[in-house]
Formats: structure tokens, sequence, C-alpha cells
């Protein structure tokens, strides 16, 4: 980033491929829209752009980019007064357990199944749990760009896993 | 012993944590191939590179400012350069050129008067020597026969025809004007169509100055012929009445008292014409008809009197040009000759007047320099009363003062 800033310009390009596609899954899980995601997206990048000139390194620039995302996936959440639609409708929705044939266990089903269920998540634990998993963050990363303490994380977190044990308890 | 003792909670997110919990890697699995849509890379990294291009233009470098102020100044020097190299602007820019030439002129002639009266006293003395040269050109003649005053009489004649260029436009305004004048005043008694006689020359040697005025007069070199005027109108040398008050009526003329002896004997009899009217005291005496009938009176005394005054200016313009100016004040209905010449004369001061201050001073200038101070003083008061922010060189301050 502090390339870019002294006009690199090669220097976004490669920050870009790198964060780009978790980024994107950060602000897919969270709207479960893939145009509404898109656009998100771009605006999350253009604030990069505009904002690199002021830009300091007092954080990761990881930290930065994820809490701009955060932001806009909330102010999406007070526009679209969320969460309403927690599944999307282009996932099939999992069927309860004992209506699914023995087939229905093989390996994309579950996988389905897995981003349903975190699409299932409440929003700060789909959101701690996203930027832990697309992120890579720590507990402190998380609660600063969540703009939530260490402990909070920490709870939202625990709920988090404890509902997607629950969740695929039978697929993992 | 301290992972027993861990709630079964921690234990699962310190497992998440490491990457090493079961549902972090069914997500990570299910998630792997979710990827941005590339059309939204082209537009950000564009977008990336305008910024940073943006910012590299806008950024100032530090030579910039000096730059400019370094380019200003060549350019500004340039322009006066090429402001002072043109001759029309310097002589506009010092308009008394002439005149300082003209004083140049004077100086040098009044030191070879100088060096060729110690050279000729020292010729008498050892009149076996060859005579010293009276000036550059005076030598070869004193071998070549010609006598000393002789060549000196040359030489003057020389730095009269100098002085001569620069007065003759003036001298030629002049004649105009003492021409149109005519007949009307004293100072200008002499008809138009006599010629200006030729000034004197001085002799050559200094000791046998010939006329009176030689004791009064600095010995530049060259004495020249008073006017007609002067001889004819030894009133004009007169000291100078008190400034006359300025009346957006009447113009802005002073009161001449030489010019008509009926004029000056009102103007002695019944000094009180020439205050304002409003500062005239109330005359007991008189009754209401016979205040207002001299006022009127004199009021066309003094029409007369600038009628003379404006032709004495020097007018510019031909005299049968339109009035554009004239006074409210009914003319004595006795000499209509009179009210035409001095409609005439009006317009003509008008004319006048329209030239810039330069003109004006260098007129009155020339004025002193020839010895009319009576028109001199009426010029510059008209001009002070035309020109009332106008800052007067030293010499007519002085020269204002000394009238006043």
């Amino acid at each position: 980033m502090q390339r870019y800033q002294r006009g690199d310009a090669a220097a976004f390009e490669q920050m870009y491929r790198r964060h780009r596609d978790p980024v994107f899954r950060y602000l897919l899980r969270g709207c479960s829209n893939r145009e509404r995601a898109a656009e998100l997206f771009q605006d999350v990048w253009m604030s990069v752009v505009k904002s690199a000139a002021a830009w300091e390194p007092r954080a990761k620039f990881t930290t930065w980019l994820y809490r701009l995302a955060h932001n806009r996936l909330i102010d999406d959440y007070r526009l679209a007064r969320l969460p309403t639609e927690s599944i999307d409708d282009e996932l099939p929705v999992a069927a309860p357990e004992h209506e699914q044939p023995e087939a229905a266990v093989c390996g994309a089903q579950r996988l389905r199944r897995v981003l349903v269920a975190v699409q299932g998540l409440p929003v700060e634990q789909r959101e701690a749990f996203l930027l832990k998993e697309e992120g890579g963050m720590s507990l402190e990363e998380i609660g600063t760009a969540t703009g939530v303490g260490r402990e909070t994380v920490k709870s939202r977190l625990r709920y988090a896993l404890a509902k997607l044990r629950q969740e695929l308890g039978d697929v993992l | 012993m301290s992972s027993e003792r861990k709630m079964p909670d921690d234990k699962e997110l310190e497992d998440f944590l490491a990457g090493l919990h079961p549902v972090s890697k069914a997500y990570n699995e299910a998630s792997k191939d979710e990827c941005a849509p590339p059309e939204l890379d082209a537009a950000i990294l564009s977008a990336a590179r305008d910024a940073v291009r943006v910012r590299r233009v806008t950024r100032r470098p530090r030579w910039v400012q000096p730059v400019a102020v370094a380019a200003t100044l060549a350019v500004s020097l340039g322009v006066l350069m090429n402001l002072w190299r043109d001759p029309a602007t310097r002589q506009q820019m010092a308009p008394t050129a002439a005149e300082s030439e003209l004083e140049r002129a004077k100086q040098a002639s009044l030191k070879e008067e100088a060096d060729t009266a110690l050279s000729e006293s020292k010729a008498e003395e050892t009149p076996a020597v060859a005579p010293a040269p009276a000036s550059r050109d005076a030598a070869p003649r004193a071998q070549a026969g010609v006598p000393a005053g002789a060549a000196l009489a040359d030489e003057v004649d020389r730095r009269e025809d100098f002085e001569h260029s620069f007065r003759r436009p003036l001298e030629d305004t002049e004649k105009k004007s003492k021409a149109f004048a005519g007949t009307q005043s004293e100072v200008l008694a002499a008809p138009p169509g006599v010629p200006r006689p030729e000034p004197r020359r001085d002799p050559a040697k200094p000791g046998t100055e010939a006329g009176p005025e030689s004791s009064t007069r600095p010995s530049t070199g060259f004495v020249p012929e008073p006017p007609p005027a002067m001889k004819a109108a030894p009133a004009a040398a007169a000291p100078p009445p008190p400034p006359f008050p300025t009346t957006p009526g009447l113009g802005a003329q002073p009161p001449s008292n030489s010019v008509e002896p009926s004029t000056a004997g009102a103007g002695a009899a019944r000094p009180e014409v020439y205050d304002r009217m409003d500062d005239v005291p109330p005359a007991a005496a008189k009754d209401d008809r016979q205040q207002t009938h001299d006022k009127l009176e004199a009021m066309a005394k003094e029409r007369s009197r600038r009628d003379v005054d404006g032709a004495a200016i020097g007018s510019m313009s031909a005299p049968s040009a339109p009035a554009s100016r004239s006074a409210p004040v009914m003319p004595p209905p006795a000499d209509k000759a009179v009210q035409q010449e001095s409609r005439e004369a009006d317009s003509a001061e008008d004319s006048f007047a329209t030239a810039p201050p330069d003109v004006w001073i260098r007129r009155i200038r020339d004025l002193r320099e020839r010895g009319e101070e009576k028109s001199a003083r009426d010029l510059l008061n008209s001009f002070r009363s035309r020109y009332p922010d106008y800052v007067l060189p030293q010499d007519l301050r002085a020269f204002l003062v000394e009238a006043r």
C-alpha cells in the first residue's frame, strides 16, 4: 500500500490480486446476493483507491480493507433491513435430515450445506466467522474491523461454532 | 493440565483459530471456487492507475515557484528595456529633454564665452603670440586672417539657431495668437503682419554690450530681442495682482489691470468687483439697483479682459472655430466687435485648454524665459484653475509664491 501511495500502480494490482477473492467471498456471504456483492466489491475497492493517499500504516492493510468491507455491508443491511433473507434463492435449501436420501451425503451437497449453514448465522456471528476464515484475522483484528472488543469477538465466534456444529454435525 | 481445565468451547475456538476445526475445513473446501467477477478487475485497476496519474500531475514540484518568480522578473525587465529603447516612449517619459538640452547649451556657451574672454585678454597682453582658440573652429579662422570677434559672432549665431529650433513651434503659436488678438490690447499692440525682428547679436567683445538691457540680462552669448509687446506695454511687467478666485460661470481668468486703462481705472475705483459675488460687502450707501448695475458692468469688463488673456495664451486652432463655452454674462451692448472677438478668444482658449498639462507648463516656462512675467502668471493662474490637483514643478511653485 505504501508503494501504491508513492505512485506504483503495479503494487496496487499485486495487492488487489491477493485480496480480491477473499473480499468478494466475505461480501457474498454477507449479502447473499452475487450481483449485490459485486457492487459492494467495487465500492470497497474504489474506496481503497480514493483513500489511499490518506492511508497511514497504523494497522494492517487487511484490517483496514475488511473494515471498509464491513462498513459497506452494514450500510447494505440498513438499506435492506436485514436480516430478512438469510438464504440465497439460488442455493438449494437443505432438506431435513430424515428426508435426505443417502446419496445426498455426497461432497457437493455437503459443501452446500456448509455454506447454507454459514449464511444462516446471525449477522455478527457470521461476520466474525467470515473475517476469520476469509481474512485470516486474529481476534484483535476482527475486533478492530468490526468495532468491538476482543472478548466480544471471542463470544461471537463461540456461538457461531456451536451453531455450525449443531447444524452440520451429521456431515462433519 | 491447563487444556483439561478449559471449557470445551475454548478448545473448539482454539482449533478454529488455528484452522484445525472441521467447520473451517469444510467452509474452505466449499468456498474455494467462489471468485470475484473478472469484469470488475479492469474497472478497479484502471481507476487505481488514473488516481496515481492525477496525483502525479497535481503534485507541484519545488522548483516551480522560484522559476515563476525569475520568469516574471525576466519578462518585466525585457518589457522595460524595450520601452526604454523606443525613442518615442522615452520622450514621453522625459518630456523636459529639450529643456535640459537648452540648459546644457546655455552652460556650454557660458563656459566658452569665459574661455574666449580669457584667451582674448591673453592675446591683448601678448600680441606676438598666436591668438588662443575661442572655440573649436576659431583657431583656423584666426589663422586664416578672420578676426576673433567675427568667429565668436558666428559661434553665437549657431547657438541662436540651435535655440530657435526649440522655440520655433512655440513662437509660431504665439504669432498666431497675437495675430488673432490683433489690436485688442497693448500687450499685443504690434500688428500681426509685422515679422519678428532678428535677435541682436552679442558683440564680439564682452566689454562692448549694446543696449541698456544687457546689464540686467545674463550674458549667455545671445541676447534675444524682447518682443514688441514688452516694449509697448511696460505695464505688463507690473507686479502681479492677487490670484483671482475661480468663478464657474466666468471661467478662471484672473484680472488684468494693464489691458485697458478704463478697466484699470474701474478696478482701482471699485476693487470689490474682483471678489466673489458673495464676498462683496453690503453697500449701504447704494441701493440694490445700483449694486446690480455695478456688478454687471464689472463682469462685462472682466469678460473683455478675459478675451484678451485668452488670446494672449496662444490659440492652437483657427479663430473661426465655434465657441464651445460662453459665459452666462450679458456683454455690454456697446461693442459688438468686442463680443465677436471675445467669443473667438474663448474658443481659442478652450482649444488650448484641451491641451495636456505638460503643454501648459512648457508654455508658462517659455513665457517666463522670454520675460513675459504677466502673461506667464495669467497662464499659470488659468492652469491652476483648470488643473487644481496638478502638482506644479518646483520652479513654477516658486513663481507662484513670488507672484502672490
